[in-house]
């Protein structure tokens, strides 16, 4: 596992994920695998409060997640998004509006 | 400007995968150039060295941020898209402007893809955005392709909003 980031597992039921560090390329894959396992049969709740960068890649991981969950009738829940996302790269909602299909 | 091939910068060093191509030499408005793999691992690496190098020159935090994220955005589509050859990586200064480059060889099989509409806005997509956030974050974003080499050039200059009082008004 990179130093850079890290994948909590905070509970079976509810689901409940933590990820710390930066969200990028690097960290797609295994963030990716543990949400798999966690599947989108329920709903899922990751708390990115200790995320300390995120870029496109990071984003669009989290989109395809709501919209697999959507799919399977679930929810996908966003919790504690922290300054370190996009509020630290002076980006708005306005020049990103898909960042309002992430909840 | 100073080549520098042979030994670490002392500052930023260099890994296995980090080929440090030369130093700005004094005068030089260029900060660092370096070249890495096209692998995702480095993606992480050139953000954390183009920070290092931007902080060390004083550059405000909230500059830096969006040089590192259009870094970002650059170097992972040229991972996912491009040659295997290295990711050439440039950042210069003209006064507070700082204008980034990335650029990629093409190596005979495979071209870097680079899709200008890409710089378009497609909201119902998800993927395909990392151009569009280049191009929502920076003062200007140039891109030029040919059968041999893509090269994008983005320009950061401070941001001079005022800070809204909107008790003054009262």
């Amino acid at each position: 596992m990179s130093a850079r980031f890290r994948v909590h597992l905070l509970s079976i039921n509810p689901r409940r994920l933590r990820i710390e560090g930066e969200l990028d390329l690097d960290a797609c894959d295994e963030v990716t695998a543990a949400l798999g396992e966690l599947g989108t049969d329920g709903d899922v709740m990751v708390d990115i409060s200790r995320i300390t960068f995120i870029d496109s890649t990071g984003l669009n991981l989290l989109l395809r997640e709501d919209r697999d969950h959507r799919a399977a009738g679930t929810r996908f829940v966003i919790v504690n998004p922290s300054d370190g996302g996009t509020k630290a790269h002076g980006v708005d909602s306005d020049q990103l509006p898909f960042l309002r299909g992430v909840r | 400007m100073r080549f520098d091939p042979g030994f670490p910068d002392p500052v930023l060093g260099y890994g296995p995968k980090v080929r440090l191509v030369y130093t700005a030499g004094e005068g030089i408005p260029v900060l660092i150039a370096i070249a890495l793999d096209p692998v995702a691992e480095n993606v992480t690496e050139a953000r954390h060295r183009i920070a290092r190098v931007l902080t060390r020159d004083d550059v405000e935090p909230e500059h830096c941020q969006r040089v590192v994220l259009a870094l970002s955005e650059l170097v992972t589509n040229a991972v996912l898209h491009g040659s295997r050859n290295p990711i050439q990586i440039e950042v210069s200064l003209d006064g507070e402007t700082i204008e980034l480059l990335v650029a990629q060889e093409a190596d005979g099989t495979t071209m870097p893809a680079v899709e200008a509409s890409g710089l378009a806005d497609r909201r119902n997509q998800i993927g395909g955005r990392g151009l569009a956030i280049v191009a929502a974050i920076a003062e200007s974003v140039a891109v030029h392709v040919d059968e041999q080499r893509v090269e994008f050039r983005a320009r950061f200059s401070p941001r001079t909003d005022e800070p809204t009082t909107p008790q003054q008004h009262k």
